[in-house]
């Protein structure tokens, strides 16, 4: 359920059209692909914030379909992430700023601690349990504090970040937010969060033409922009996470997509965190992403595997001006 | 004739060391009680030990136990306290995050105790890291965050111990240790034989303290033990066997580690470590040891209640 918010928040504010008529060129092929290319990066949310979780996603790059993860940097096994970073540094590894600190019995504080960012932190001095709070009590100079806290911290443990994207969307859910999000991207050149298409309704010209522009301004500064992202296969059920994962990808239209993954490896401790329901869809989804018929499909159905490092240097060695 | 007076006094001496009261005694026992209160450190530090610990106090024979609030899984301890009001938990006090893959930061957070931090914002992995760095109201600032926390958790703490003995490492870090203790009537290490556990330069101030405490109406203990921690694996349940009937007369206070088996207790703290905490539960529960300890005659006690004899039957020092 908490990852369906993501989406509704993007939704909402980062709305989105569709790119313009038929016909009109992709962000894939604006990075160089061929027109028709179909390619895929298999972004594994969530590494270091469990151990399952950490070990879900380290399985799904080394014997599955993902292609990319992104570590919360206030979490406890965080440690362990950036271990196996530091000992592959081809892994393309970003950092899922966290804002919030969502499960009941496993919480976190914010890395710039408590007392540089009061409004990011509940009475247990942990990050806010839901995104609400977070927009209701943390101003955007708490938050892009934070923000440079947690890539401080990752510089730290020798991670050196392939992009930045959003935990729980926090970082879309207000305006201010997503300005200090973008801003610190372009400054220090991490790939953001941004996509030509989301699915959605049509939220009116005004949002609609902010929304360009701001694209355009993550473009024009050097950095990548996707077509779309798929992220409303976290709700799927764990028993029908491959059937659906299997249908997806022979439906997966032109152009450069980000889907979402959850991985998980079974354990007791991923139960305790997440609760029956997320826990088996997250270890659904770790099996799926491992599976030998979807690892064949992507073959295959000649869909291409890309990293945000690969999209990063397509933008700059293909991307032109807008 | 003066050598003989010498003899003399001191034979009364050794008379009176012989005959000398225990705390068991002072707070109420009969004499030649052996009292012990069986105490679970770690919980909240991982679901392991947190799951680890609430067996031994459901299944075992673990009188008390002392959750960590800085790390991750207090949440869940603070869950279970709450439904079990009646369970002896106090806070144990972490200064340290000793774990290679695994790591908490400061209750109060880094800016506020920028001492107790290190490069990545989690606390020393070190005890000699904390005393090199950390100044004595950083200490005492990061206390009272985590004994705050532990209120707001829901839950009144019985006492506050020390995890790895950091707030015994230095004699400034023991007073602010204790003052919060009094000031708070919480509960604090103090132990009238600590000869193994104390470095010498410690001695005399701690005998200070030891008179403070317990004048403050805080209990005091005779002994504490915490070598089992060391004993292999699969000597542990042997190992208490053992030790049980050794126990002397006094109320003695034994740290056992408890964690149940998985991926995560491993994963955090290597084959070694962790397959001791499993042995440490399974001991604590074990029907052997349990049976031991009622042929014994050995009487468990938490802290509750010696800070309930404390006030009955303590006398002024």
């Amino acid at each position: 359920m908490a990852r369906v918010l993501p989406l509704l928040l993007l939704a909402g504010l980062l709305v989105l059209v569709c790119v313009g008529a038929a016909g009109a060129q992709t962000y894939a092929e604006k990075l160089g692909y061929k027109p028709g290319d179909r390619v895929l990066i298999v972004h594994a949310d969530d590494a270091g914030m469990c151990l399952s979780s950490t070990l879900g996603a380290i399985g799904g790059l080394e014997r599955g379909i993902v292609t990319s993860t992104s570590i919360m940097m206030p979490c406890p096994w965080v440690g362990k992430m950036a271990q196996y970073v530091r000992e592959h540094p081809q892994v393309d590894a970003g950092l899922h700023l966290a804002l919030t600190a969502e499960h009941d019995f496993l919480r976190w504080p914010p890395v710039a601690g408590k007392s540089a960012v009061p409004g990011l932190a509940d009475q247990w001095g942990c990050l806010w349990d839901n995104v609400d709070q977070v927009c209701q009590h943390a101003t955007p100079d708490e938050i892009e504090t934070e923000i440079r806290a947690q890539i401080d911290r990752a510089l730290a443990f020798g991670i050196h970040p392939t992009h930045i994207d959003t935990h729980m969307g926090t970082l879309v859910a207000r305006q201010d937010y997503l300005e200090r999000y973008v801003k610190v991207g372009i400054e220090k050149g991490l790939p953001i969060m941004a996509f030509g298409s989301l699915p959605g309704e049509d939220f009116g010209p005004e949002i609609t033409a902010r929304y360009r522009q701001l694209l355009r301004q993550v473009w024009n500064a050097g950095l990548p922009v996707l077509d779309t992202m798929v992220n409303n296969d976290y709700g799927w059920k764990a028993d029908e996470k491959k059937a659906r994962y299997l249908e997806l990808l022979r439906n997966l239209k032109p152009g450069v997509h980000l889907m979402i993954v959850h991985c998980a490896v079974p354990g007791e401790e991923i139960f305790s965190v997440n609760g029956l329901s997320a826990a088996s869809r997250w270890i659904g989804d770790y099996e799926a992403m491992t599976d030998p018929e979807i690892i064949q499909l992507i073959k295959d159905q000649g869909i291409i595997l890309s990293t945000w490092r690969e999209c990063k240097e397509r933008r700059l060695k293909y991307g032109k001006p807008e | 004739m003066r050598c003989l007076l010498f003899t003399l006094a001191l034979l009364l001496l050794v008379v009176q060391v012989a005959a000398a009261e225990t705390y068991a005694e002072k707070l109420g026992y009969p004499a030649g009680s052996r009292v012990l209160l069986v105490h679970c450190d770690d919980v909240g530090m991982c679901l392991s030990s947190t799951e680890g610990a609430i067996d031994g106090l459901e299944h075992g024979i673990v009188s008390s136990c002392s959750v960590m609030t800085a790390c991750p899984w207090a949440g869940r301890a603070a869950q279970y306290l709450r439904e079990h009001p009646q369970v002896d938990a106090g806070v144990h006090l972490a200064m340290t995050s000793e774990w290679d893959y695994y790591r908490w930061g400061p209750v109060a957070g880094k800016s506020a105790v920028p001492g107790l931090a290190d490069q990545w914002g989690c606390l020393w992995d070190s005890v000699s890291l904390v005393t090199q760095h950390a100044s004595a109201d950083e200490i005492e600032r990061e206390i009272r965050a985590q004994v705050d926390r532990a209120l707001a958790f829901g839950f009144q703490p019985t006492h506050i111990d020390t995890h790895m003995g950091t707030l015994v490492a230095r004699p400034d870090y023991v007073q602010r240790y204790y003052t919060v203790g009094i000031e708070k009537g919480l509960a604090v290490m103090a132990f009238a034989n600590t000869e193994e556990e104390l470095p010498s330069e410690l001695q005399a101030v701690y005998q200070g303290l030891l008179k403070q405490v317990w004048n403050a109406g805080l209990p005091i203990l005779d002994h504490i033990i915490t070598n089992n921690y060391d004993w292999k694996a699969d000597e542990k349940r042997d190992g208490y066997l053992k030790l049980l009937p050794q126990l002397k007369p006094g109320v003695t206070e034994i740290i056992v580690h408890c964690a149940m088996p998985s991926v995560e207790i491993y994963e955090i703290q290597g084959d070694s470590a962790a397959s001791r905490w499993i042995a440490d539960r399974r001991a604590m529960t074990d029907p052997q040891v349990k049976q031991l300890l009622k042929d014994q005659g050995i009487i468990l006690t938490t802290w509750r209640e010696l800070k309930e004899r404390r006030a009955r039957f303590g006398k002024p020092m």
